[in-house]
């Protein structure tokens, strides 16, 4: 999905001040990182604020990087703890995609793509991709992240396994875990997957 | 649910993730070619995942980009290129020659040895075994100038692609 040596090209461009490399870089990852962040805080607001300032820190602390790692496992590790952080600090409670109303009592709304036309199959489908979002969102922050970096950002266990810096055997654990907890909830609610 | 059911569950996951010898993979899909329950199961938890992976992309908003961008010190990145100095990988530690054979005192007395084999040779106190012995006397040090080429190679690329 990412690709190692055209990043590696963008952060030396960076390094030398181009402006335009720093766009493209930031083009490459922006849904993602957003995208991960609001899966894991649920709420616009604090989603945007949150990928800004990991954007604003890696392309600040871009001297830092080393480039014997993947620049997405890097941007995905310091994405991850600010989340968990962000977590940790706020107590968060969990909603899910269908809920209205944010913690201020606000009026909000998530956009997902529109997948086109709606026939009943994809309304079905629909319909079941908004309960599994449900089910993500009740899952503990470690179990929700490993499941995101896996599935949706189909990052390989070896690359969550530099992100998390844990064993690869913790990781593997911790997915099976995950997805055999969406499994049983998936059953308990009697849900068409 | 039988004994083995109940593997068949324990070891569905890493099945899904082709994670398994290729035996054990095996008796997992004749398996589940048997067993109405196991395959039900194996196909549900392939379908959470296959549905996992669907989750849709969300897109960030427009007008994101602006305060990141807007936030780069640009100015020192270009300041900083001017001086700033390559980063090249330090190797020095990974030594492929055994300590012993790179040590001054080894490869002095072989080198000692390799020259006066050559004398023995030109003299002819020594004969076709000579030969043997200088190349074993040499070895050392002729081994620790072809690792040193290599670095310096090494440590070139490096430069050139750290600029």
């Amino acid at each position: 999905m990412f690709d190692k040596h055209s990043d590696l090209k963008l952060i030396k461009r960076c390094k030398r001040g181009e402006e335009e490399a720093f766009a493209k870089l930031l083009a490459v990852y922006r849904n993602a990182i957003y995208g991960h962040c609001l899966r894991m805080v649920r709420n616009e607001d604090d989603a945007r604020d949150m990928s800004q300032e990991i954007f604003i820190k890696v392309f600040t602390m871009l001297d830092r990087f080393d480039v014997s790692y993947a620049f997405s496992s890097w941007i995905f590790r310091i994405a991850t703890n600010h989340c968990i952080d962000f977590l940790r600090r706020n107590r968060y409670r969990f909603m899910s995609l269908d809920s209205s109303v944010n913690r201020d009592g606000d009026e909000m709304k998530i956009d997902l793509p529109d997948k086109g036309p709606a026939p009943d199959a994809v309304l079905h489908r629909s319909e079941a991709m908004h309960h599994l979002e449900s089910i993500i969102d009740e899952l503990p922050p470690h179990y929700k992240t490993i499941i995101l970096l896996r599935h949706h950002q189909d990052l390989s266990y070896e690359e969550i396994a530099v992100i998390l810096n844990l064993p690869l055997g913790t990781v593997k654990a911790r997915i099976h875990r995950a997805r055999a907890m969406v499994q049983k909830i998936v059953k308990q609610r009697d849900l068409e997957i | 649910m039988n004994n083995t059911c109940k593997s068949f569950v324990e070891k569905l996951q890493q099945y899904v993730d082709t994670d398994l010898p290729k035996e054990e993979s095996m008796s997992m899909f004749l398996h589940a070619r048997d067993c109405i329950d196991c395959s039900a199961e194996l196909d549900h938890l392939e379908r959470i995942c296959s549905s996992l992976n669907d989750l849709a992309e969300i897109q960030a908003p427009e007008d994101f980009d602006q305060k990141i961008l807007s936030s780069i010190p640009y100015s020192s990145y270009k300041a900083m290129a001017g001086i700033r100095q390559p980063r090249v990988p330090v190797i020095l530690d990974e030594e492929v020659i055994p300590e012993i054979v790179r040590s001054p005192l080894t490869r002095g007395i072989c080198s000692s040895i390799a020259v006066l084999s050559i004398a023995g040779l030109f003299s002819g106190w020594l004969d076709s075994s000579g030969v043997l012995i200088l190349v074993a006397g040499a070895m050392p040090e002729s081994l620790v100038r072809i690792q040193c080429i290599f670095r310096k190679r090494f440590f070139q690329k490096a430069e050139r692609d750290a600029v």
